[in-house]
Formats: C-alpha cells, sequence, structure tokens
C-alpha cells in the first residue's frame, strides 16, 4: 500500500558516527503519529533529516512523499513541497516582530495577496500572539516562543508539518494547552503530523499510531492504545510506571 | 569666519571618507552578524574595483558616476562567484577558516590587479559642474570638491537603498532572516546558500562603491582599498560588530577623526586614529549600538 509519507531504511552518519541505523516508518494522509525516544536516540536527527535540514552527504536511503523521493534534498525545497519542520528550541527569529516572523513562514508562498487573511486565521488559534503582534520574538516567553513557532509553520499552510519537541521546556499547563492546539490544527486543517517527543503520556494521547526509536533503530511499533498498554515498552521505553507500582 | 571655514575643509572631506568606510563597514557587518566571520580580501576587491572602473572611464569614454555604476554590478557577482565556489566551501569546516582563505584570496588579487594594471597611481575621472572641479561658497571664500560632495550623496543614498532593501523586501527579510538563525531560515524555505551569496556581492559592490568614489581624491592604485576595507572594518567594531548602521556611525566617527589628526599631525594619523579605536574598545567593548553578536560567538 501506498503511504502519504513513507521513511525507507534510513541511515544519518554525523562523519563518522551513525546516528540513525536503518529507520522505517510511514504517514498516511491526516495522521497525528509519534516518534518516542529518549536524549540522542536519534529522533530529531530523523526528523531534520526528513526535512532536509542536515547535511546531505551524511544521509542514506530513501523518503518517498507522494511516491516521489525527497531525500537529500535541501530544507527550503522540502518547505516548499509543503513539509513543515518545526525545529526542536524553537528557533524563531528574535530580532523579528511576532508578525514578521509570520510572514517569514508565508516565505515560499506563491500567493502572497492570501497571506494577510491565514495570519488572522493563525492569531485566532493563538491569540496570545495577536496581543504581542508587534512585540520583537526574542522577548516572548518559552510557551509563546513555541506557539509562534507552531504559528509561523501554518502560515505556509503545510501538508504535513514535523513537530520537534514541542513540550521542552515547558510548564505541564502550557504544554496541555499546546497539545490541545496541535490536536485541533489535525483535525480542523487536516494537516499530518508527525510529532517527536520524550513526554510520551501526553504525546501518545494526541496521536493515532507510534514508533519508540532507541540508539537510531525502531524498537516498538504500533498504535497509541498498544503503546501505552505495552507493558514491556511502558516501562523500558516510555518511561511510564506500570499500574501496579 | 576663518574657524568655519576650518570646519568645513574637515568636515565635507572627514565625512566623504566616513561615508566610504561606512559603505565598507556595512558589508562586514552583514557577514559578521550572518556567518561570525571576517573577509580580509575587502580591501583587494576594493581596489580591483576601482581599477576596473579606471579602465571604463579610459575604454568607454564615460564620467565616473556611469563608470562607478557599471563597477558596481561587476563586483556583486564577482563577490557572490567568490562566495559560492570558494568561500561557501571552506565556511563548511569553520568560520575561522574563511579568515585565512580571503586572507590568501586577499594577496591573490592585489597580485592579480598589479600585475594587469601595474603598480603606479592613475587619475581618476573627476565630477565636473559648471565648469569647475570645485563648488565656491561666497560668504566663507572656500572651494570644495564637487566629487567630494556627489560622494557623500551617493553613499547616502546606497545606505539608504540597503536599509529599504534589508527592511521592505521579501529578499531582504530572508537576508536578516538567515543572519539570525540560519536553521529557522532554511525550514522557512529560505535558500540560505543563495542569502549568503548576496550578502558577499553587496559587500563587494558597496566596497568597489567607496573605492570609485574616492578616485577623485587619492587617484586609482591597487592599494586603494586596502585602508579602506581595514578602516571599514574597524568602524564595524567600533559601532557594534554585527549591526549596520553601527558600521555607518563607526566609519564616519573613524573617517571624522582621521581627517581631524590629518590636520593637526599628518604622520601619525593612523597611529593616533587606532589608539583612540583601542580606547574605546577597552572603554565599550559593545560598541555604540551596544550589539552582543561577539559574546554570543
Amino acid at each position: 500500500m501506498e503511504h502519504y509519507l513513507e521513511v525507507k531504511n534510513l541511515h544519518y552518519y554525523y562523519g563518522q558516527i551513525h546516528a540513525v541505523k536503518g529507520i522505517d516508518l510511514y504517514l498516511d494522509e491526516g495522521e497525528i503519529v509519534t516518534l518516542i525516544g529518549s536524549n540522542g536516540a536519534g529522533k530529531s536527527t530523523t526528523l531534520n533529516t526528513i526535512a532536509g535540514l542536515t547535511r546531505s552527504v551524511g544521509v542514506k536511503g530513501e523518503i518517498l512523499f507522494n511516491n516521489k523521493n525527497i531525500a537529500k534534498k535541501s530544507g527550503n525545497k522540502i518547505c516548499k513541497l509543503g513539509i513543515m519542520a518545526v525545529v526542536e528550541g524553537r528557533h524563531i527569529f528574535s530580532q523579528l516582530s511576532v508578525e514578521e516572523n509570520l510572514y517569514m513562514g508565508a516565505y515560499s508562498r506563491k500567493d502572497k495577496r492570501n497571506v494577510k487573511k491565514d495570519i488572522d486565521e493563525v492569531y485566532e488559534l493563538f491569540p496570545r500572539l495577536l496581543e504581542r503582534r508587534n512585540q520583537m520574538g526574542g522577548t516572548l516567553s518559552g510557551g509563546e516562543q513555541q506557539m509562534l513557532a507552531i504559528a509561523r509553520a501554518l502560515v505556509n499552510k503545510p501538508k504535513i508539518i514535523l513537530l520537534d519537541e514541542p513540550s521542552l521546556g515547558l510548564a505541564p499547563i502550557i504544554v496541555e494547552h499546546i497539545f490541545e492546539i496541535i490536536k485541533e490544527i489535525n483535525t480542523k486543517m487536516g494537516t499530518t503530523i508527525l510529532l517527536v517527543e520524550q513526554n510520551s503520556k501526553i504525546a501518545l494521547k494526541v496521536s493515532s499510531r507510534g514508533y519508540v526509536i532507541q540508539n537510531g533503530e525502531i524498537v516498538i511499533s504500533g498504535t497509541s492504545e498498544e503503546l501505552l498498554n505495552n507493558d514491556k515498552g511502558r516501562h523500558a521505553y516510555l518511561g511510564i510506571a506500570n499500574k501496579e507500582e | 569666519m576663518d574657524f568655519l571655514k576650518l570646519v568645513l575643509q574637515l568636515l565635507i572631506p572627514g565625512l566623504c571618507l566616513g561615508c566610504v568606510y561606512g559603505l565598507n563597514g556595512i558589508g562586514s557587518a552583514l557577514l559578521y552578524k550572518g556567518s561570525h566571520t571576517i573577509n580580509n580580501a575587502q580591501g583587494a576587491i576594493v581596489g580591483l574595483g576601482a581599477l576596473i572602473g579606471y579602465s571604463i572611464q579610459q575604454g568607454l569614454k564615460i564620467g565616473l558616476i556611469a563608470s562607478t555604476a557599471i563597477v558596481v554590478v561587476i563586483t556583486f557577482f564577482i563577490g557572490v562567484f567568490l562566495q559560492v565556489f570558494i568561500i561557501s566551501r571552506v565556511e563548511r569546516r569553520s568560520s575561522m577558516y574563511v579568515v585565512i582563505a580571503t586572507l590568501a584570496l586577499s594577496l591573490i588579487i592585489s597580485s592579480i590587479s598589479m600585475l594587469t594594471f601595474g603598480s603606479w597611481t592613475f587619475e581618476s575621472a573627476t565630477i565636473i559642474i559648471h565648469g569647475s572641479k570645485y563648488l565656491h561658497i561666497n560668504f566663507v571664500n572656500v572651494d570644495i570638491l564637487w566629487s567630494n560632495i556627489i560622494a557623500i550623496i551617493i553613499s547616502f543614498i546606497a545606505m539608504i537603498s540597503i536599509h529599504l532593501f534589508l527592511n521592505r523586501t521579501s529578499f531582504g527579510m530572508a537576508m536578516r532572516s538567515a543572519a539570525m538563525d540560519s536553521f529557522a531560515a532554511e525550514s522557512c524555505g529560505v535558500s540560505v546558500v543563495k542569502t549568503r551569496a548576496v550578502t558577499w556581492g553587496i559587500m563587494a559592490a558597496l566596497g568597489a562603491l567607496g573605492g570609485c568614489l574616492m578616485g577623485p581624491l587619492f587617484g586609482i592604485s591597487a592599494g586603494i582599498g586596502i585602508a579602506m576595507g581595514n578602516k571599514g572594518n574597524t568602524g564595524a567594531v567600533l559601532g557594534g560588530y554585527g549591526n549596520m548602521y553601527g558600521a555607518i556611525i563607526g566609519g564616519l566617527i573613524i573617517g571624522m577623526v582621521e581627517t581631524i589628526f590629518g590636520y593637526i599631525y599628518s604622520p601619525y594619523q593612523s597611529a593616533f586614529t587606532y589608539a583612540l579605536f583601542l580606547v574605546f574598545l577597552l572603554l565599550l567593548p559593545k560598541g555604540i549600538m551596544n550589539e552582543k553578536a561577539i559574546e554570543e560567538g
């Protein structure tokens, strides 16, 4: 069966270091899929490689989007295809205003006329950003910066969003709010989402399927329910205590 | 009245020099902000640009402004060429490699200029308005070179254009974004390869513009750019390294100070200027615009 986005036997090398060792995963249209793993497991490298943000010499394997191999394409070309990465650590433009940041999200769009309308729509989703539209990006709080990073990606009207650790460094209540919005983006706009998370519990709650990555390899995969109920997986990889404990 | 005359005689050439340093400093600031590196070849490119300008003046029999416009276009492409074929490849390893590579480029370009045009100083075309090289200001009885006045005007036009380009156009915003965070810019669809190449093009073109405008004052030689490149860079540090507006202000200050020291005791003109620069750095390491670029590394 054909999938919307399919990663086949993907490897990534940082020079001598073999960081991703033959990963297979797929996304179907309209899904939220989670890639779970601890620090250094290779999840960010996988996401950045799909987004074309790693050095192409280190990439081996295939990444098929609509049946076309997009591996080794540069990041700006992948963005133009409709795959938008929200990279780890937010990476917003600190010396641009919130609104200018959002306009940068639309940089590769051809229909510049509709951008303003879409930015207004994004403000509806994140009213906080509307309040701070003229503030410099660097002056926002961590949670607001995360919202801005997601909002900036949305302005590009992407087909797929690759979200790297949206919960990183945020207070639990803000994390919950952000995951509600992620779910809303998926249901209302129909955007396909690949989530990369350490916070497996909340990530699996919003996603339909998941993969667990360890030392650069996929060790378990399945529906979110299966993963949440898999005792071995729960304990070893997800960091969730067993029910009896 | 004598005092006013003196002020005018110092102010105009000082401002003119300062503008040229400012033009060189803008490129230096943009490059530092975007790639955290230094272009040691800037002076050599400026010298080459000025010499190309001279050959165009001789060959096509056209004036200073028209030949300068052609030089700006040519040097833009020289800058892009250098970045795409040399700098981008060296840069992958470390920004420090660029420092050394551009030092090598500087010597190569200077040598090529010297071999092609010889080591003497040529007389540049100058600006003549109403049949005179000078603007005579009656009430203080002072003559000011038209080419100085025109150089100041053109420099300011160039600076305002760059400001508008970077703040009002889509590609200019992309360049600023890429300088702030190249990773994020690439993920937003900006080709960082392109913005870096254009940064070099702008740097070379602005420098050469300054070099050509200085031709009527100093004459044109392969070495004309070395001081401009260095002082442009110095002005950029003075203004707060990585900040374009700081670079302009820094360049203007260096130009003025140098002219005043030149009037007081010319053999120590540069030494005094740089001594003052060092004192300033010790007191205000972040520069006039308080740019954090250096600390952030």
